[in-house]
């Protein structure tokens, strides 16, 4: 394998949460999420020669995978093999990985019906972005991104509660 | 819960069913819209050319009135001339689409707006074509020896109501094949033209 292709695949590797996090906001079957973590990889390989050694690499991984995931879409023929994503056994135990893994599972759900760039606000707002990295990344000024954001949490909040969950 | 609490379980999401390929050659791609585009117009640029191939072999294979053979010609170098220029104009769009990366949003907004611009390039392509079309198509009819078309198109050289109804007809027909046209790139490009003006849609209004 040539070095570059390895070092790309190691840096994947290092920094796959990012795809990871990334496919479950944006795809809710399974199946597409896969397809879309196929297409964030190749979209990155297809930019690296792009990525500027200077800049970090999570940094650069961040606006490629997101703006991938933005206009990536379902195929057609697939079903929503949506299925709820509380599973059972989460539900009934009570340690705090489970309560964590079930709080993840009622965000992921909401987190399906917000629109792609309030998912791309919410998703930096969670990755610890700041207002002004947020806007720079998505292309809109640093007020609006704090506007939009404080309604994408609103509105993520109204469909946490709707599923039942406390807020 | 409250959102320290989903950033506190999204730190500890578990990303093990992410796989990693061993080679970046296993990576398959074909889901993006602009990728589904480019794939459209790679068959469809080879379908054209070969049917603009074979129309010039026309008189080869039919009748042509020897007399019909230069302005068959003329008309069909004009058609080619024009497909050139298309061609060209299209090529350097693949060329984009191919090397064009989504490593910026700057990048994003010009590459959509590109592809749109290129269907409705694509669109009054084949418009321009339509006529070229129905002239070789005419002259063809008017060559046959034993075609009713010819006597009528005889007639029409004395006869202004038949020169009036074939003209209509004509019209007729290059607003069929302006309707068919339309038709045939809204359900072959639609889909993906559809999905890409959601997008802008959404990137407008964030903005």
């Amino acid at each position: 394998m040539k070095s570059r292709e390895k070092e790309f695949l190691d840096l994947i590797e290092t920094h796959k949460g990012i795809i990871h996090k990334i496919s479950k906001m944006y795809m809710d079957a399974e199946d597409d999420q896969q397809d879309l973590t196929q297409e964030i990889i190749y979209q990155l390989w297809k930019s690296f020669d792009s990525f500027q050694q200077q800049s970090r690499f999570s940094t650069w991984m961040y606006r490629v995978a997101l703006n991938t995931a933005l206009v990536f879409f379902k195929k057609e023929k697939r079903k929503l093999a949506v299925t709820d994503m509380m599973p059972e056994h989460i539900a009934t135990e009570d340690n705090v990985a489970a309560a964590k893994e079930l709080q993840l599972a009622h965000f992921y759900k909401a987190v399906q019906k917000l629109e792609r760039i309030e998912k791309a606000l919410v998703f930096l707002h969670l990755e610890n972005y700041s207002h002004k990295e947020i806007g720079e990344n998505l292309g809109i000024s640093e007020g609006n991104a704090r506007t939009k954001l404080s309604r994408a949490k609103d509105k993520l909040k109204e469909l946490i509660k709707q599923q039942g969950y406390e807020f | 819960m409250n959102f320290d609490d989903i950033k506190s379980a999204w730190s500890n999401d578990n990303d093990d069913n992410v796989v990693v390929p061993s080679s970046v050659d296993q990576l398959k791609t074909l889901q993006l819209p602009v990728e589904k585009l480019r794939s459209n117009m790679k068959i469809e640029f080879y379908v054209q050319l070969f049917s603009l191939i074979l129309i010039g072999f026309l008189p080869r294979y039919t009748y042509f009135a020897p007399v019909l053979i230069i302005p068959f010609y003329v008309v069909y170098f004009v058609a080619v001339a024009i497909s050139v220029y298309y061609f060209f104009k299209f090529h350097l769009f693949y060329k984009q689409l191919n090397t064009a990366t989504l490593r910026s949003k700057d990048r994003l907004y010009a590459l959509y707006y590109e592809a749109k611009l290129s269907i409705e390039m694509y669109k009054s392509y084949a418009y321009t074509l339509i006529p070229f079309a129905l002239l070789e198509m005419a002259m063809h009819m008017a060559s046959r020896q034993d075609s009713k078309m010819k006597a009528v198109f005889q007639a029409a050289v004395t006869n202004q109501a038949i020169a009036i109804t074939m003209v209509s007809v004509f019209l007729a027909m290059l607003l069929l094949l302006m309707a068919i046209t339309t038709f045939w790139v809204n359900s072959y490009y639609g889909k993906y033209m559809k999905q890409i003006g959601k997008v802008l849609e959404e990137f407008k209004e964030a903005a």
